[in-house]
């Protein structure tokens, strides 16, 4: 031992004669030692252990003290190891929120411990400390700081930092069940640990606000992901990514609900950039949330908190936003539930969308869409303050002057939604618009490129088949419905509106043939066999368009509102309105590419027969006309005074006419070509037909409907018997 | 311990550990500037774990000293960095009293041992006082740090650099930064207090986020005097959007000041003043809704006195009338009364001249009944000459605009209005000439009707004149109906909405820029207004053309008479009318005349109804397809009502074309 005399080192054995000095000197160094000091006979000899081989007790002291202070060591070790830890930890600003909060809560720790140093100096200085005693007093300190030390090396060793120190926090107090003075300190250590965490995690859950300066909270925002994309690109993830689940920052105890606060935070979220105050928070909001082992507690507060923010959502929508009426109305444009407006509007517009679709005028048709709306009183009528808050923007008016509007109930708001919904040209045919579809849906993205490719530098596209309405839908509408919806909407149109087009062909069609009809009636003519294709044609898409508008989107609708009505959440009416759109895409037979392929080709077909019919027909009719006008001269003058005689002269006269024109008509119709096309045609159709059936026939119960609708006589199935027969009498 | 202490008290030591807190030198502990910490004397020989313990906690002394050397420079200089400088340093040195009171109390503790002498009372001991310090040390540290981190900042982004560090986890830290932050947004508030009520800056130092730039000119006054200090702004604090309104709040507060002399705002502004003492902005959410309460009323204010007092929309209004003809009888007349005079040499007018002509235009007429405060500003400017102008080229008419309206209806913009001026007076002018023109040619008809052979000449011009009213009326309308009354429709509205100065500005810019664009006058439609001009112009050779080619036929119709006159006398006399020398001479008259003026008449017709064709398709085809702008698009549809011109022009191209092919 150094005295101050003799300054070097002289033998201890001579300064501390007696058992009792050096016990005395012993606890003094220990002393020392736990409070991370280099003691005189105890010396550190492997700075990285954690444990009592760290030091070496100096051999001169007996062996029995020395085995002693052996066992304190550990706890001078994992002293030196948390006091290295926080200093490590405390001030540097990467190591986030949680390590500096849990840094401070350690330095308690450590300050009681040098609390128990000084109470024991004080007792040694009194001359009542042995190491016996002594080591029976660090008892309680040794536990707790080794459990504290293993804790710090744990974090260190795997490096984290956040909410996966918090979950190796919880973890351990729960683990400590069984030891009620180490789960205090884990408790204790957790509780001050996630404090900044929950402060975040309140703030997000109360205020829809990210409090996160250090990144470590659950919800990341992904600022580059606008809203604005949800009414541009197709499949937008706005909703979905704007903020997003960390799956590496939810703390264990929050793993049950963080999806459930990530959408609280999301719903506020969406409230406050619509501006508007929104409803007063719930009581629970002023109740700080702390930790507990027990995940109730957050899971009560995360479950108030979301149900506030989704029911205020859901009001804004359905209420202010009025959600309802503009889904009604893009329904009764875009799936032509409303008759009268469509018949109206493409009465107007046919001559427009006859021509090919570069040409045609989009604004001319906004303009006749107008004035179809208008043509139809008290359509639309709303109470939306979509225009006031796109002029004023600030919150506190837009609430008043949407308050306004509905006391004053007007009408003249009707041309809200006309002013959203306009007309467009899309470049490419529904059905390849369906094909890119379902590949976007189903992933493969290859084949999109060829089919568009492809039809694009094939042929232009006439105005009605390039025709679609468009909406201009704003945030936060926009989530619902988002360019994803109204695309889908836009194919069910067009879809619809093209099955529309054919129908109104195959009508014209049938009057041209009508037309001719009464002179070529001889059994055996083309014009029989012609006009029995039409009419199959016709019991073919007329039960098809039934189905969809009656069958399938009617009773889906009906569905779509009571589930609006019954919604707890934005994302419930989202799920619905998706369910809603691919139900329908789906029963209209339009997901399905093999369905979609077969589909597709009978309604080509049945076009281009029409288009075949009718310019027969009027060739026919220019011919016959010609016939008629250089075989006989023109009828008797109406001016005879007897009414009846003149009606026989002109029948006649007539008659003759149409003896000849006939001739013309069965020569016609008598040639090969025009026989032989027919039957092309019919016998395409009739396989396509039979192949959609074959098809249907696996499919699910509501196209057994459509199987019934387009077979009510059984004409198809009896085909479809006979073949099989012929074909298995043929093997 | 007196072993390890190598016979030294521990108390003597524990008082140079105490001194060498507060950065003192004491017997036996020392400050090494070399080192820069503190030394323990060498020629004391104590063990090792004391040494060690001690260098330890006179570590807190290293910190103190770091802190305390900041507080003193500061409060040797007081003010030299600024207000908030010198905050921060208060608020550090409240927080270095708290430690002297502890060292105090840890001093009692030593003092009481050594005289008592009673080893059994709880006094200090080294160990002990490592217990004491756990939390001062972790206090002083973040000091120490604060000031390492914000050495050389001032105002806002100190302010920024402190609040930066309320991200720390640590309750301690955030406890102390708050209470920092606190202290030094004192300044500021006071500032902002005093910005907001007062308009005025206190803030000598440049630390507020709002500067005064005092040599700016009056009419930018609003726009350059104040402005936001980017640097200083505290965006956790005072968020930009806010910045914005407490800016314009001092404008305004400073305007209504100069301008008005209001004693209603004053005592409102006095009396929230009074309900609202620096203290309250010590709670953010106050800043915000006093902000918002006072910027409200204050621009509300500030539109009212512009609109009111100094009668912004009938300032608005009268330019409208006047300087954009919006005033039909008045513009017609002042025409009627000016083209003459007009027509003169520039140098030969004079301002007072006209300035009566206007004062008539103005009395005949139902501009009369203006109000004479809008009258009065009216007046004539002649613009410089320059050699060869004659009066169209240098007659403007004149707004006066004072102090304050000139901060909207700046110089620049009065020289814009002047641009727009001049341009629809040459359009009228135009209007005008052809009007006359067309007058002309229905008298040419019954005047020339002895000399069919001028009939088809006649009959020409009808045609390309016709094309050229159709033009110019249709461009007429579109200005004054398209362009001039819509934008003043919604100059109107945008005026009802404002809802603070910047925005009744910015009403106006937009109302001006729109009419710019819409007239062809901003930057981007250089071409097609050159091609604009090129048209005009040729309206006026046209209206020359035709006044030379009447002169001739005039001439021509005189001699004839004469001729006859002659003639008429010599079969009066008894001789033949014409003799045949005479015949010859008068069929020599004729075809003189007509190979003359009226065949070159008749081509140079035919070449600017061609070229008139010609620009009038060009025109159209740059308004399609460089126009962005939907009324100048519908002015080329008007023009080209019955698609006229687009076959015209696919003819003129294809045969172009043609040529171009043809050539190669």
């Amino acid at each position: 031992r150094r005295g101050h005399d003799d300054p070097d080192a002289g033998p201890v054995e001579r300064l501390l004669a007696t058992p009792a000095q050096r016990e005395m000197a012993l606890v003094d160094d220990l002393l020392d030692v736990m409070m991370g000091l280099d003691g005189r006979f105890i010396t550190v000899v492997d700075a990285g252990a954690v444990d009592a081989k760290r030091y070496h007790v100096h051999t001169a002291m007996d062996f029995s003290l020395r085995q002693l202070a052996d066992r304190v060591l550990p706890l001078c070790a994992n002293y030196q190891r948390v006091s290295t830890f926080v200093a490590e930890h405390s001030m540097n600003m990467q190591d986030g929120r949680v390590l500096h909060a849990l840094c401070a809560a350690l330095r308690r720790v450590l300050k009681e411990h040098l609390m128990l140093v000084a109470q024991l100096e004080h007792l040694a200085m009194q001359g009542d400390l042995s190491l016996q005693k002594l080591w029976f007093l660090v008892q309680p300190c040794l536990r707790s700081m080794e459990i504290t030390a293993v804790l710090c090396t744990d974090i260190d060793v795997q490096q984290i930092r956040g909410a996966a120190v918090l979950s190796l926090l919880h973890n351990r107090a729960l683990c400590m069940i069984g030891d009620s003075k180490g789960q205090e300190l884990c408790l204790f250590l957790a509780t001050a640990a996630s404090q900044p965490y929950l402060d975040s995690l309140s703030a997000w859950i109360w205020k829809g606000k990210i409090d996160d300066p250090l990144h470590e909270f659950l919800v990341r925002e992904d600022p580059s992901v606008v809203k604005e994309g949800l009414t541009t690109t197709f499949n937008d993830r706005y909703w979905e990514t704007r903020y997003t689940l960390s799956e590496a920052d939810v703390p264990v105890f929050l793993k049950s609900v963080a999806r459930r606060v990530l959408d609280a935070g999301k719903y506020l979220n969406v409230l406050r950039e619509c501006g508007g105050k929104g409803p007063a928070l719930p009581e629970a909001a002023s109740r700080p949330i702390v930790f507990s082992v027990s995940e109730r507690d957050y899971t009560n507060a995360i479950d108030v908190s979301l149900e506030h923010a989704s029911l205020a959502l859901l009001d804004l929508l359905m209420n202010k936003r009025c959600l309802r009426q503009r889904l009604r109305a893009i329904r009764d444009v875009f799936l032509l539930q409303r008759g009268e407006l469509f018949v109206m509007f493409t009465d107007s517009a046919a001559e427009e969308l006859a021509k090919n679709s570069s040409e045609v005028s989009v604004s001319r048709l906004d303009a006749l869409f107008e004035i179809a709306v208008r043509a139809i009183p008290g359509l639309w009528v709303t109470e939306s303050d979509d225009n006031v808050d796109a002029e004023s923007g600030n919150d506190v008016g837009v609430d008043e002057q949407a308050a306004q509007l509905a006391r004053a109930g007007s009408s003249k708001h009707s041309a809200m939604l006309l002013d959203q919904v306009h007309c467009v040209l899309q470049p490419i045919h529904v059905i390849t618009q369906l094909f890119q579809i379902i590949d976007i849906s189903t992933g493969q993205v290859n084949r999109t490129s060829n089919l568009s490719g492809a039809n694009n530098s094939q042929q232009q596209l006439k105005g009605f088949e390039a025709f679609a309405f468009d909406a201009d839908v704003k945030f936060p509408v926009s989530l619902v419905l988002s360019r994803t919806s109204l695309t889908k909407y836009q194919v069910l149109f067009r879809h619809l509106f093209n099955c529309k087009t054919i129908e109104r062909s195959l009508f014209s069609a049938w009057s041209a043939l009508k037309n001719i009809k009464q002179i070529a009636a001889t059994p055996n003519s083309g014009f029989t066999f012609a006009l029995a294709l039409l009419q199959r044609m016709l019991a073919f898409i007329n039960p098809y368009q039934h189905y969809m508008v009656v069958d399938v989107i009617r009773p889906r609708w009906q569905q779509l509102e009571t589930e609006m009505d019954t919604a707890r959440s934005v994302d419930d009416v989202i799920t619905a309105h998706t369910a809603f759109l691919d139900g329908c895409l789906l029963d209209c037979l339009l997901t399905n590419a093999t369905l979609l392929k077969i589909l597709s080709k009978i309604l080509s077909i049945a076009g281009i027969f029409a288009g075949f019919v009718v310019r027969f027909g009027n060739s026919l009719h220019v011919e016959i006309s010609t016939a008629a006008a250089t075989g006989r001269p023109a009828a008797a003058p109406a001016a005879s005074s007897n009414r009846s005689v003149a009606l026989a002269k002109l029948t006649h006269s007539r008659r003759a006419q149409y003896l000849s024109a006939s001739q013309h008509a069965n020569l016609a119709t008598q040639q090969a070509g025009f026989l032989e096309s027919l039957q092309r045609f019919e016998s395409t159709f009739t396989s396509q037909v039979l192949g959609l059936m074959d098809e249907l026939a696996v499919d699910g119960m509501l196209t057994a409907d459509l199987v019934t609708l387009l077979d009510y006589n059984g004409f198809y199935s009896e085909m479809m018997l006979t073949l099989r027969q012929a074909s298995s009498t043929e093997a | 311990r007196s072993t390890s202490l190598g016979g030294l008290d521990e108390q003597v030591l524990l008082h140079d550990v105490l001194f060498a807190f507060q950065g003192i030198d004491g017997q036996y502990i020392k400050w090494n500037a070399i080192l820069d910490r503190f030394t323990v004397d060498d020629r004391l020989a104590i063990a090792p774990p004391v040494h060690e313990l001690v260098l330890k906690l006179v570590d807190l002394g290293w910190l103190f000293s770091k802190v305390q050397e900041f507080v003193q420079q500061c409060s040797a200089a007081p003010g030299s960095q600024g207000l908030l400088v010198q905050a921060f340093a208060s608020a550090l040195h409240l927080e270095l009293t708290e430690f002297y009171r502890l060292v105090a109390l840890l001093d009692s503790h030593v003092g009481h041992q050594t005289t008592e002498g009673n080893s059994s009372s709880p006094g200090l001991t080294l160990r002990r006082l490592a217990v004491w310090t756990v939390d001062p040390m972790e206090r002083m540290r973040v000091l120490a740090a604060l000031v390492d981190m914000c050495r050389g900042l001032r105002g806002g982004a100190l302010v920024t650099r402190v609040h930066a560090l309320s991200a720390h986890g640590d309750p301690l830290v955030q406890r102390t930064v708050k209470k920092l932050t606190n202290q030094l947004m004192v300044p500021i508030r006071a500032m902002l207090h005093r910005w907001l009520f007062d308009g005025e800056l206190d803030d000598p130092h440049g630390e507020f986020f709002i500067c005064v730039r005092p040599n700016v000119p009056n009419d930018r006054m609003w726009h350059d005097r104040y402005a936001v200090r980017e640097a200083m702004m505290i965006e956790h604090v005072i968020p930009a959007t806010l910045v914005h309104q407490i800016l314009l709040i001092g404008k305004s507060i400073n305007f209504l000041r100069s301008r008005a002399h209001d004693r209603d705002v004053e005592e409102q502004i006095h009396a929230l003043k009074m309900a609202t003492p620096v203290s309250t902005f010590e709670d953010d959410a106050k800043v915000i809704a006093t902000t918002e309460a006072l910027y409200a009323q204050t621009s509300r204010r500030v539109i009212d006195v512009m609109l009111q007092r100094y009668h912004l929309l009938d300032h608005l209004s009268a330019i409208r009338k006047f300087l954009l003809l919006g005033q039909g009888d008045f513009a017609q007349h002042l025409m009627f009364l000016t083209h003459e005079e007009l027509a003169k040499p520039a140098a030969s007018l004079y301002v007072h001249n006209l300035a009566g002509i206007l004062e008539s235009a103005v009395r005949a007429t139902n501009a009369q009944y203006e109000p004479t405060a809008q009258l009065n500003r009216l007046g004539v400017k002649m613009l410089e000459v320059s050699p060869g102008d004659v009066g169209w080229d240098v007659f403007t008419l004149d707004y006066a605009i004072e102090h304050p309206l000139d901060l909207i209806l700046s110089p620049a913009a009065m020289s814009r209005y002047l641009q727009l001026f001049h341009f629809l007076w040459r359009l009228k002018r135009i209007d005008f000439s052809l009007s006359t023109l067309w007058k002309e040619l229905i008298v040419d008809f019954k005047q020339f009707k002895s000399m069919p052979e001028v009939m088809p000449v006649f009959q020409k011009f009808r045609v390309v004149a016709n094309e050229m009213i159709h033009f110019v009326r249709q461009l007429h309308y579109y200005l004054l109906y398209e362009i001039l009354e819509c934008s003043w429709g919604e100059l109107q509205r945008a005026i009802r909405q404002a809802r603070d100065f910047d925005q009744l500005i910015a009403a106006h810019d937009k109302f001006l820029n729109s009419i710019l664009a819409g007239a062809l006058l901003s930057g981007s439609s250089q071409v097609t207004l050159g091609k604009l001009r090129g048209l005009l112009d040729l309206v006026l050779d046209f209206q020359q053309l035709h006044a030379a080619l009447f002169q001739a036929a005039d001439d021509e119709l005189h001699r004839r008479a004469q001729s006859a006159e002659v003639a008429a006398a010599h079969t009066r006399e008894g001789r033949w009318g014409t003799t045949t020398a005479e015949a010859s001479s008068e069929a020599a008259h004729v075809a003189q005349f007509i190979q003359g003026p009226l065949e070159g008449a008749s081509d140079q017709v035919s070449i600017i109804g061609a070229t008139f064709k010609k620009l009038v398709i060009d025109f159209g085809v740059l308004l399609g397809a460089t126009e962005t702008n939907l009324p100048l698009k519908f002015l080329a549809v008007r023009i080209d009502f019955n698609e006229h011109y687009r076959r015209a022009g696919l003819q003129l191209y294809s045969d172009s074309a043609a040529a171009a092919s043809a050539s190669t």
